[in-house]
């Protein structure tokens, strides 16, 4: 704070400001700050190759195309004809009210090897109450949406740019299915990771080519804005147009698989078929997990499975089968995981009161506890605990002449 | 705590003591009568509900400036109430915002609290309030907010309490998200008001612009109730944050009981080196009694570390006794917020009868009433003494205020000048919301928001030139009468409000750590005990390796600090048992890299001013072994961490080595004469920026080599300011420059705009030394006379007098 004998009582000299330099200083240094934009030329006149469709705020820009994808893409069963596959392109990542949805991409199988797309492209950031009209009225008659990280993505921001032109925002009343979640518990295994175009190209074998990469799509469309140049802007739309394709692919795709098990797909897909209905589904989940360590499952990846599979026999009420199971997995495996030993052991003791079995695993699940040195005390004396009941257990089982063992 | 059936005139007694036994330390004694309550019966437009809600908590009359608040809130008005601490200030804003919302439900309110502590504590409060009122959902929104439970608070709270650096990067870029609030906002609630001053405040000042666009845009047009501690100018402080005429409130009709102010300065133990007992002791020393007699005391300290050795000390006096077993609590903001939150229950249910704290509980956080406030060091400025000092006092009976001065400069000053003191006014607090920098920067967060009309107002100034400007820029692109946001930055991440870094180095106490698991099993991972934070800049000094972290007297030892890029902030400490703790020695350099404009300082050649871009380098270069009961030095040690440089922009002043040679042969002199004069700049230039004191800073160093530009930097090394001392008094060249410059990383071009002001700035600096009625220097020209020397003042003028020609 500043003291009061500094400021008191003359006021300070005024009017020796120059504002136009302060300006001019201003704007040296927002030069000197930020990375400069190269000369552009003026705008060479290409038309848009876009339809005009009126709304009540202005005309809107849409453009249509069919397209024919590759046997591989097909549906054998075309999505249902309500389903609409939706994808936008934004001013940026950041999301919040400065961030732009320029261009909403919608699709819908029209025949099992043809995909209609249409696009809605916001050509002057002023006339976005149109753009929004026109979306609106192409999603009036969906009855299902369907997106790729959409829900935290696609959606929200579409829902801002409407609350933000007070027009009401539809997303709340038409389902919306999140293909995003899907994809990673089915194939996480088989792609190095989940995104859109890793999975495209690992089980669609989509090659886009010369596609324009997401990251300089913003970059695209601002300078587009500036000069109005038109002509990379084709590029956009192709790019969009694949990322439907793709959507739409792997959603028939999952939906192929969801529907099996189906020998055309492979057994790491049943796993994830499995995992995804483990919980909506159990029944269905474990045919999934049975029909893929039927098949045969890459090395350390059958544990697991095995581990997944029991405890839905489990809270099937097949005991039995599960410690049967286990036991065998138990025998073959190379290096069990620790929690298959504990679950077993559990097993063992409570449900065949094999107490020397049970033993036996408790201590072998110890000695890998102890071996990897684990900070988690908890877990090592609960296992210590778990032997030291077995031990006394087992002494009391083997003590001759004994009266029958008290229940456990 | 004190029965109520105990009489007061204990604390006479202990404060007659404390006066008698001083043998002279004490240097002034001053007391304020007790005041009466004034008060207005609770007004029959109150719902009768919240009437009720008031009477069961025993308000059953609003005091005077409560009630006047609530007039000029009804007269459809902003209003700043300027009220001491515990006078029931909440009570001035949670009124009329509860009133609201009991007639009408969908009404809703924002709050503004400098900290997220304040928020917490004024949640507790209001909470309290409206439990007895139909369902009111009030909550805080901040950093902590768990995710899963935002949208619930965006969508439904009636009542937000938040910060002003969650509302720029949070809630206003999201504003669609908060539909529901800025539709039906009446009122907006700023606490602390006299926090925002400075840069600080001129970013707020420009975020509320940005809040009072979204509200315009949902067709609201909330009230602002505003609060602040007694300072010099609420009302324009207000009006200024605002951009509106703003009622002032300052009668105060809260009782209170009569106050002793004491001033105490540590005797000398060695007169010939002028050594006092260390003031840390003393205070230790002279709280220990009013403990012992269960009067509950507050003991302020002026940084972390003051805070640790009084509050081991004092444990170490009063706790002995099995009936005073843990009752001294510690509290910064280092600590963890569930530490702090004890410390705060404890104190208002009277099971923690002492507190040492740093400024920290200088801002209106409820710890119930205390008796004693003991100021160990002078706190820096007269609102700020006066709000610790209130943090003692009842409504009725006694309580006193102990400041114990340290040997620094500033505190002799005011203890041996009590008039001073007692005289002074409190501090302005003064903004520039039209800072071009700040104002650039916060039109590229308004425009994200919402598009920016191209007449649209923002504040008094035409922004439309920057706007061109910024279109210029590319990030912004106008169709259609409207300037549109089009880049893919999010801008207010890029703006920080204040000006300390955001990246916390966490504290871990790895007493028991064991090796990491090589594989885990359902998330078997290790807890870390993690058991404080410490801020960027002041990390190297707290945390370097080998220091002794204190946190409520336990002692731990920084084992290992990783501070680099790619790595999480962390200081690795182990718990340890020393005697004594760790006081870390820095060094400072300031170079120019760039110069951008340069002139003569006056109508002669004497002395030339430049302004340009200078390097800023901090480093923590050692440390000294303190021992607690001794405070001698007991060893010391080196450490080798980097520099914390900042570039940002400043000027510097220089006179011609002929110039200064003929005005004294005496180099001392003269170094004392610039030291004094870099004082004077420094504290009067703010008024010229309209900015704080902290947003500056100042250095007096060697001059800049003759072309920054070409030549290469010659491994900038930092010196402690003896060092620096001798090396000018030493130099070849004699030629020392008076640096001033922007606080904030990169500048907010204060000192471009200073550069213009020099001439009036150097005329009023002379004028201030020929009017100021010190003898040979105080803290309001040239600064205390002891830090600066007596030939500081005269020579100070004389130099003025060659700057100005």
């Amino acid at each position: 704070m500043i003291p009061s004998s500094f400021s008191d009582p003359r006021p300070v000299p005024a009017g020796t400001l120059d504002r136009e330099l302060e300006l001019a200083r201003l704007r040296a240094r927002l030069q000197r700050l930020a990375a400069r934009h190269a000369a552009e030329r003026p705008p060479p006149a290409d038309p848009l190759p876009l339809e005009s469709v009126p709304t009540p705020h202005g005309s809107a820009l849409r453009r249509v195309e069919t397209v024919r994808v590759p046997a591989a893409i097909a549906a054998a069963a075309p999505a249902s004809p309500g389903t609409v596959f939706l994808d936008t392109e934004t001013t940026g990542l950041s999301g919040g009210t400065g961030t732009y949805v320029f261009l909403v991409g919608l699709a819908t199988w029209t025949a099992p090897r043809t995909i209609t797309v249409t696009q809605y492209f916001l050509g002057d950031l002023g006339a976005e109450a149109a753009f929004l009209h026109a979306v609106r009225e192409a999603v009036a008659e969906a009855r299902a949406l369907v997106t790729f990280n959409g829900r935290t993505f696609d959606l929200p921001l579409l829902e801002t740019r409407y609350l933000l032109s007070r027009a009401g925002w539809w997303g709340e009343d038409l389902p919306h299915q999140d293909l995003y979640p899907v994809a990673r518990a089915l194939w996480r295994g088989r792609a190095a990771d989940c995104r859109l175009s890793t999975l495209e190209g690992a089980l669609l074998g989509i090659d886009r080519g010369d596609d324009l990469p997401g990251a300089l799509v913003p970059q695209v469309y601002f300078r587009y804005l500036r000069t109005g140049d038109t002509r990379p802007l084709p590029r956009i739309f192709r790019h969009n147009r694949w990322d439907l394709v793709a959507l739409a692919g792997l959603h028939a795709r999952a939906a192929a698989l969801l529907d099996g098990p189906d020998p055309r797909h492979d057994p790491v897909e049943w796993m994830g078929a499995g995992r995804w209905l483990e919980r909506r589904a159990p029944d269905r989940s474990a045919r999934f997990y049975e029909a893929a360590l039927r098949a045969g499952l890459p090395d350390g990846l059958e544990p697991g499975v095995a581990w997944r599979l029991g405890w839905l026999w489990r809270r099937a009420g097949r005991i039995g089968d599960a410690r049967t199971l286990w036991a065998e997995t138990v025998a073959r495996a190379a290096r069990p995981p620790l929690r298959l030993l504990i679950d077993l052991a559990k097993l063992h003791e409570h449900h065949a009161r094999d107490y020397g079995a049970a033993l036996d695993l408790t201590r072998a699940a110890l000695g890998i506890a102890e071996a990897w040195d684990l900070a988690e005390r908890g877990l090592v004396e609960a296992l210590e605990r778990r032997s030291r009941r077995l031990t006394q257990r087992l002494a009391r089982a083997m003590a001759p002449a004994a009266a029958p063992a008290p229940p456990g | 705590m004190a029965g109520p059936g105990e009489p007061r005139v204990d604390l006479a007694d202990l404060i007659d003591r404390l006066v008698a036994e001083s043998g002279g330390a004490v240097t002034a004694l001053r007391r304020f009568p007790a005041r009466p309550a004034e008060t207005v019966p609770i007004p029959d437009t109150i719902d009768p509900n919240l009437a009720d809600a008031l009477r069961a908590r025993g308000v059953e009359a609003l005091y005077t400036h409560q009630a006047r608040t609530l007039d000029l809130l009804g007269k459809g008005g902003h209003c700043v109430v300027v009220t001491p601490t515990a006078s029931g200030k909440t009570l001035c804003y949670n009124l009329p915002v509860l009133q609201a919302l009991l007639s009408e439900s969908a009404t809703r309110a924002l709050y503004l609290f400098p900290t997220k502590a304040l928020a917490q504590d004024q949640l507790a409060e209001l909470e309290e309030l409206a439990r007895a009122l139909p369902a009111l959902r009030i909550h805080t929104y901040d950093g902590d907010t768990p995710q899963d439970a935002r949208r619930a608070v965006r969508a439904r709270a009636n009542v937000v309490l938040t910060n002003p650096d969650m509302l720029h990067s949070g809630v206003l870029p999201h504003h669609t998200k908060w539909l529901g609030l800025f539709q039906n906002l009446r009122y907006v609630v700023i606490d602390e008001l006299h926090t925002y001053r400075g840069v600080f405040g001129s970013h707020l000042a420009n975020v509320l612009r940005r809040l009072q666009r979204i509200c315009r845009h949902y067709g609201a047009s909330p009230q602002f109730i505003c609060t602040s501690a007694t300072i010099a100018n609420p009302q324009e402080l207000a009006e200024r944050l605002i951009g509106a005429p703003v009622g002032l409130v300052t009668e105060n009709g809260a009782p209170a009981g009569e106050k002793v102010v004491v001033f105490y300065n540590p005797p000398v133990v060695n007169a010939e080196l002028g050594i006092r007992r260390p003031y840390l002791k003393e205070a230790s020393r002279l709280a220990t009694p009013f403990l012992r007699a269960r009067v509950p005391t507050i003991v302020f300290t002026g940084s972390r570390l003051a805070e640790e050795v009084v509050l081991t000390d004092l444990k170490a006096a009063v706790e002995r006794a099995p009936a005073f077993t843990n009752v001294i609590r510690g509290y910064r903001g280092g600590y963890l917020p569930n530490r702090r939150r004890e410390v705060e229950r404890g104190l208002r249910a009277g099971d923690v009868l002492g507190v040492v704290s740093t400024n920290a509980l200088e801002l209106g956080i409820d710890i119930g009433r205390l008796d004693v406030a003991l100021l160990a060091g002078y706190p820096g400025t007269v609102a700020s003494t006066w709000q610790q000092a209130g943090r003692a006092g009842r409504r009725s009976g006694l309580s006193a205020a102990v400041l114990v001065a340290s040997s620094a400069p500033l505190d002799q000053f005011i203890v041996t000048h009590p008039d001073y003191f007692f005289g002074s006014p409190p501090e302005h607090g003064l903004i520039n919301p039209d800072n071009p920098y700040v104002l650039a920067s916060h039109l590229k967060c308004a425009a994200f928001e919402l598009p920016f009309a191209e007449d649209e107002p923002f504040g008094a100034e035409d922004v439309g030139r920057y706007l061109r400007l910024l279109e210029e820029e590319g990030v912004l692109h106008r169709t259609g009468g409207r300037y549109h946001w089009t880049s893919e930055t999010y801008p207010a991440d890029h703006l920080s409000l204040r000006s300390v870094a955001s990246d916390n180095f966490v504290v871990i106490d790895s007493t028991h750590q064991t090796l990491e698991p090589v594989e885990s099993v359902r998330r078997l991972t290790r807890k870390r005990e993690v058991i404080a934070e410490v801020d960027w800049r002041s990390a190297f000094a707290m945390v370097h390796p080998k220091a002794i972290y204190l946190i409520e007297g336990q002692q731990f030892e920084v084992q290992e600090l990783r501070f680099r890029e790619d790595e999480e902030k962390v200081a690795y400490v182990k718990r340890v048992q020393v005697d004594y703790f760790t006081d870390a020695v820095t060094a400072k350099g300031v170079w120019a890299l760039d110069r951008f404009q340069a002139g003569p300082t006056g109508s002669g050649t004497a002395g030339r001013i430049e302004q340009g871009e200078l390097l800023v380098a901090e480093q923590v270069v050692g440390f000294k072994k303190i021992k607690f009961d001794t405070m001698e030095n007991v060893g010391a040690g080196e450490v080798d961490l980097p520099q914390q440089e900042m570039q940002t922009s400043g000027l510097w002043l220089t006179l011609r080595p002929e110039v200064l040679a003929g005005i004294s042969p005496d180099r001392d002199a003269l170094v004392d004469g610039l030291r004094g004069l870099t004082y004077l700049l420094h504290h009067l230039a703010p008024l010229f920026l309209m900015c704080d004191v902290r947003d500056l800073g100042s250095w007096l160093g060697d001059a800049p080599p003759p072309d920054p530009d070409r030549e290469a930097p010659r491994g900038p090394r930092v010196l402690t300011t003896e060092r620096t001392r001798a090396r000018l008094l030493a130099a070849e060249r004699f030629e020392p420059t008076a640096y001033l410059y922007d606080s904030q990383p990169g500048g907010v071009g204060l000192t471009e705009r200073l550069f213009e002001l020099i001439g009036p700035l150097l005329t009023r600096a002379r004028e201030t030394i020929r009017t100021c009625s010190c003898r040979s220097g105080c803290p309001s020209c040239v600064g205390p006379v002891n830090e600066v020397g007596r030939r500081a003042k005269p020579m100070a003028a004389t130099l003025l007098d060659h700057l100005i020609g």
